[in-house]
């Protein structure tokens, strides 16, 4: 029997909270896939992946979600990170929509762009303008951050198209 | 694109945009007070993180076995020496405890005596065939060990330096019967001469000799040298009295001595090289009350005793020539 078109869309939604809610976990366990004191941040290539197969509203949402998760397990002011996830997003499916195709090489360009925009962001609210010590060792710690979280952008964007081929009519290609 | 921006989409968006403004000013104001939203998805989110924490220790105990191997190596190499180390410094703790305890013993010998000059050693064997518990110490001339040296412990006499090496010296105890002590009971100041039989010592007691036959010494009396003769200081504890009977002779007393010291078993011994009053070694034992015994003197006594006697039959003859 064929499922109703809104049932797929409130499942596949399901789908990439859950795998969201998980994702953030992961980014906040103890000790895991860290390297040399450097963690990936897995919302961004998460929201990014599935702001190239959704339509922007969704995708804002979405990436406010995404955002507030990360801010809450990063302790910063609650909508810090949700804010400018939900802008990037946003953007990022506009683009998909009318600028730019669907392939590898566009959506690294885009994790790697979100992931440093997220990054000085804080970076600028949260360690120059407080003119900390050591403030030039923070950034080369954020860029660190940035390229190896864009590393983990190909196995999560590889399952949120799976993930969307299964409960949508068509793939965004 | 340009009709995105006309669109109601886009005015719904930045509404939410002006939405999250508010809430993060409104969470600014409370001074990081967790606002409603955040509570909510944290209460969604702690069983989420609780789940990787657990992913993570598991993930992370498997693999530190393969990428923490070279700092685990050194770290086992490191803890390695500092076992060593602390191995080394058990012994010297050890060590400092028995030279300490051993010191303590010679500070509570100089309290009594506080001339006496003392060499401590330790006893490196003990003949097996022996009855009179006497041994071989590690110490000799070299650290200014002579024969006739008194051997104590901190509890009291052991014996007399009987030989002596460079390196090593022979102890005979007071329960051999060669030994000759000058003694004296503390409460009732008699004297005796201390030495050693072949019973006692197999029960590990020695016997106070010569004791005046009125003596008053009672059992558990002190027992310490008497000093006078200038082979053992004054006041070194022999033992206690044990039991007191009439000699052989039925003139004198003798009394058994339960020895201060468990001369079978001690394992260090100090030997008194020096103190005030002490005789020349080269003279034969000397007992308290001045005569003297020894194979030299009475080969020397037998001598004068044959030269006195010719000298007699000399001279009868010849007051028998004269008559």
């Amino acid at each position: 029997m064929e499922m109703r078109k809104s049932t797929r869309t409130t499942i596949k939604w399901g789908l990439y909270v859950l795998l969201l809610f998980f994702l953030c976990g992961l980014q906040s366990a103890p000790g895991l896939f860290s390297i040399w004191g450097v963690k990936p941040v897995l919302v961004i290539p998460m929201a990014v992946a599935v702001a190239f197969f959704e339509r922007e509203v969704a995708t804002g949402i979405y990436g406010l979600l995404a955002g507030f998760l990360w801010d809450i397990s990063a302790g910063k002011l609650f909508g810090f990170y949700g804010m400018v996830v939900m802008v990037c997003c946003v953007v990022v499916t506009l683009l998909t929509m009318y600028c730019i195709r669907v392939n590898l090489i566009n959506i690294l360009i885009a994790c790697l762009t979100v992931s440093l925009l997220c990054g000085l962001w804080d970076y600028v609210f949260y360690n120059l303008l407080w003119n900390y010590e050591g403030v030039g060792l923070y950034f080369w710690k954020m860029l660190a951050r940035t390229f190896y979280t864009t590393l983990w952008m190909p196995p999560i964007y590889y399952l949120v198209r799976w993930i969307t081929g299964l409960f949508s009519p068509s793939v965004r290609a | 694109m340009r009709e995105f921006f006309n669109s109601l989409r886009f005015k719904l968006l930045m509404a939410a945009l002006a939405v999250i403004a508010g809430i993060m000013l409104y969470s600014a104001s409370t001074g990081g007070l967790a606002t409603l939203p955040e509570k909510m998805l944290s209460y969604a989110l702690v069983p989420f993180q609780k789940l990787s924490a657990v992913i993570s220790d598991g993930f992370t105990d498997f693999f530190s076995v393969f990428f923490e191997a070279r700092e685990n190596y050194e770290e086992n190499q490191q803890l390695k020496e500092d076992i060593a180390e602390l191995r080394r410094q058990l012994v010297e703790y050890d060590n400092a405890i028995t030279e300490n305890e051993r010191l303590k013993e010679i500070l509570e010998l100089k309290e009594f005596n506080p001339d006496i000059q003392l060499q401590d050693a330790g006893i490196i064997g003990r003949d097996p065939s022996d009855q009179f518990g006497a041994f071989t110490i590690d110490k000799g001339t070299i650290h200014g060990i002579s024969v006739w040296d008194p051997v104590v412990t901190g509890d009291g006499l052991v014996g007399y330096v009987s030989s002596v090496g460079p390196t090593y010296a022979k102890i005979t105890t007071i329960l051999s019967p060669t030994i000759n002590v000058g003694a004296m009971e503390k409460a009732t100041k008699t004297t005796g001469n201390i030495t050693g039989s072949i019973d006692l010592a197999e029960k590990g007691l020695t016997q106070m000799e010569l004791l005046p036959r009125d003596t008053e010494m009672k059992e558990g009396g002190l027992v310490v040298t008497a000093g006078t003769s200038g082979y053992y200081p004054s006041d070194i504890v022999i033992g206690t009295v044990k039991s007191i009977r009439l000699s052989d002779s039925g003139i004198t007393k003798v009394a058994e001595i339960q020895p201060a010291v468990d001369i079978t078993g001690i394992k260090h011994v100090f030997v008194i090289t020096d103190f005030l009053g002490k005789q020349s070694g080269e003279d034969s034992v000397r007992w308290e009350d001045g005569s003297s015994q020894s194979e030299e003197s009475s080969e020397e006594r037998k001598e004068s005793s044959e030269t006195s006697s010719e000298d007699s039959s000399d001279s009868s003859s010849s007051d028998t020539s004269e008559e």
